[in-house]
C-alpha cells in the first residue's frame, strides 16, 4: 500500500516512479479501508504500508486499526521523519506489528548528499523512539557507490542502536535510481569489499542481529527472480488507486494497469490483462523460452527488460545471455568515469 | 540472545521472536508464520514444533512432546537442526 508519494526526503535512488502522484490525486481515507476489508476476503495475510513517507498520510492510523480488526500483519516503511514518540505510540496502539526504518549512511554528511538535507539526527531520534518501545524494528539502508564503503560503520552503528534486523540493500535501478545510475553505479572492487566485510559481520553476529544483503543485479551473473514471478505473490495498489504486481511496474509503458477506483481487487488478481501479461513461462521470447534456467530466475525482471530494451517480454538484460546485455555492461562502463552527482532531483 | 547460539541447552526456554507469530489460513489450508516481512508457509511438522514454541516449554519439553506423539529415531537430530535453523533465521528466540 503506497499511500502517498509525498515525501521530506529526496533520496537520489527512490524507486517512486519519476512522474509522482500529486497529493490531490491520492486515494481517501475511506477507499483504503475497504481495499483493506476486500483484501482480507482474498486472503491476503500481510501489508506493507510505504510510500514516499507514510507517515505524511493523515488516516495512517485508521487504515492501521483496519488492518488489525482483518486480522492482516501490518509493517510500516518509513524514513522516520515525523515518527515522534506520540505518533508512535498511536500507531502502536492502532496495531502496528512491525517497523522498517532508513537510513541513508552511517554518517550525517554522506546522509544529506543522499536524502537532500540533514536528516540524520531525526531518523536517529526515530530509531531509539521504536527500539525502546518494544515493536520489531529493521534498519534499511540503500546501497550505492557513495556509501559502500561505510559498511561496516553501518553495522556497528546496528549494534548500538539495539537492532536486531539489518537490511543491506543495494539500489536497484528504477525510478530516480534508473535516471541516475551513472553516479550511483558502485565498482565491482567496492562491492567485493563490501559483501566480505558483511559476510564476516554477518558469522560474527550470528544470533544476535539479522542481517540480509539485498544483491545489485548489474554486477550479478543471472538476473533476480523478481517478485517470485509477475503477480505470483504480491499487489501494490499505488497512492492514486492503480493496482501493480510490484513497486516499479509503472514504468512497463505498454500495460494499462487497472485501478482501484473501477475494480475490485478480485477482478485485478484475476482477470485484468495487466496482471495475467507475464504469468508463467507462455509470454516468453527467446532465448529464455528455451533457456535451463527459466524456472529459477523467471526471466528476470519485466520492469527492467522493459526501461532498457523497451520491450517487457526480452530477458532481463542482466542476462549474460541475452542479446541486450551489452546495455547494462555500456551502463557500468558509463559509471566508471562518473564523479558528478546525480542530476534528477525527487522533488514533491 | 545476547550471547548468540552458543549457549542453546535443553534447559533453554523458547519463544516466538517480537513480531513474528502463526496464523491458520483457511484458503491455503495451513499455518502460516507472518513476520516483518516475510511469510512462511509451513510443513505440518514445523507447524508442531513453533506450537509448542510457546514461551513456558524448553527444548527438552518440546522434544518429550513430539517424541510421546512419533516413534521416530531421527526426532533428536531433526528437531536440533531446526531449532538452530529458526534461530538463525530469527523466527524464534531464546527467552531472557
Amino acid at each position: 500500500m503506497e499511500l502517498t508519494h509525498r515525501c521530506p526526503l529526496q533520496c537520489i535512488y527512490c524507486s517512486n516512479p519519476v512522474e509522482l502522484i500529486r497529493a490531490e490525486n491520492e486515494l481517501a481515507l475511506e477507499k483504503w479501508l475497504s481495499i483493506v476489508d476486500e483484501a482480507a476476503r482474498l486472503s491476503i495475510v500481510q501489508a506493507n504500508l510505504t510510500g514516499g513517507e507514510p507517515l505524511a498520510y493523515a488516516g495512517l492510523p485508521q487504515i492501521i486499526q483496519r488492518l488489525k480488526k482483518n486480522d492482516i500483519y501490518s509493517n510500516l516503511i518509513t524514513s522516520g521523519i515525523g515518527l515522534t514518540k506520540d505518533v508512535l505510540e498511536e500507531i502502536i496502539e492502532c496495531g502496528l506489528e512491525s517497523i522498517q526504518i532508513s537510513l541513508q549512511s552511517a554518517n550525517a554528511n554522506t546522509s544529506e548528499l543522499i536524502a537532500g538535507w540533514n536528516a540524520q539526527e531525526q531518523k536517529l531520534a526515530a530509531v531509539k523512539l521504536a527500539v525502546n518501545s518494544k515493536i520489531p524494528v529493521a534498519l534499511n539502508v540503500v546501497l550505492h557507490r557513495h556509501n559502500l564503503h561505510e559498511i561496516k560503520e553501518m553495522i556497528e552503528l546496528a549494534e548500538q542502536l539495539g537492532i536486531k534486523r539489518l537490511e543491506l540493500a543495494n539500489t536497484q535501478f528504477y525510478g530516480f535510481a534508473l535516471a541516475n545510475s551513472a553516479s550511483l553505479l558502485p565498482t565491482e572492487k567496492q562491492m567485493q569489499e563490501a559483501l566480505s566485510i558483511y559476510e564476516a559481520k554477518k558469522k560474527e553476529l550470528t544470533g544476535k542481529m539479522q542481517i540480509s544483503w539485498v544483491i545489485g543485479d548489474y554486477l550479478e551473473a543471472s538476473p533476480k527472480p523478481c517478485m517470485g514471478g509477475w503477480a505470483a505473490q504480491h499487489i501494490v495498489v499505488s497512492a492514486d488507486g492503480t493496482a501493480y504486481p510490484c513497486l516499479a511496474a509503472n514504468a512497463i509503458k505498454t500495460l494499462s494497469f487497472p485501478s482501484t477506483r473501477d475494480r475490485t481487487l478480485q477482478w485485478i488478481w484475476e482477470s485484468s490483462p495487466a496482471f495475467n501479461a507475464y504469468r508463467g513461462f507462455e509470454w516468453m521470447e527467446e532465448p529464455c523460452r528455451t533457456c535451463e534456467f527459466k524456472e529459477r530466475d523467471l526471466g528476470g525482471c519485466r520492469c527492467q527488460a522493459f526501461l532498457l530494451t523497451g520491450d517487457a517480454k526480452q530477458a532481463d538484460p542482466v542476462c549474460k545471455l541475452s542479446p541486450h546485455h551489452r546495455i547494462v555492461e555500456e551502463k557500468i562502463a558509463a559509471s566508471e568515469n562518473a564523479e558528478v552527482m546525480p542530476s534528477v532531483a525527487r522533488v514533491i | 540472545m545476547a550471547d548468540g547460539l552458543e549457549n542453546i541447552v535443553k534447559e533453554s526456554v523458547l519463544e516466538l521472536a517480537p513480531g513474528v507469530r502463526l496464523k491458520y489460513d483457511e484458503e491455503r489450508q495451513c499455518k502460516l508464520l507472518l513476520m516483518p516481512e516475510a511469510i512462511v508457509k509451513l510443513n505440518n511438522s514445523a507447524t508442531e514444533v513453533l506450537e509448542l514454541v510457546d514461551g513456558n516449554r524448553n527444548i527438552a519439553m518440546i522434544y518429550s512432546e513430539l517424541a510421546a506423539r512419533y516413534e521416530d529415531e531421527t526426532l533428536h537430530r531433526d528437531l536440533a537442526e531446526f531449532i538452530m535453523d529458526a534461530l538463525t533465521r530469527g523466527w524464534i528466540q531464546v527467552k531472557q
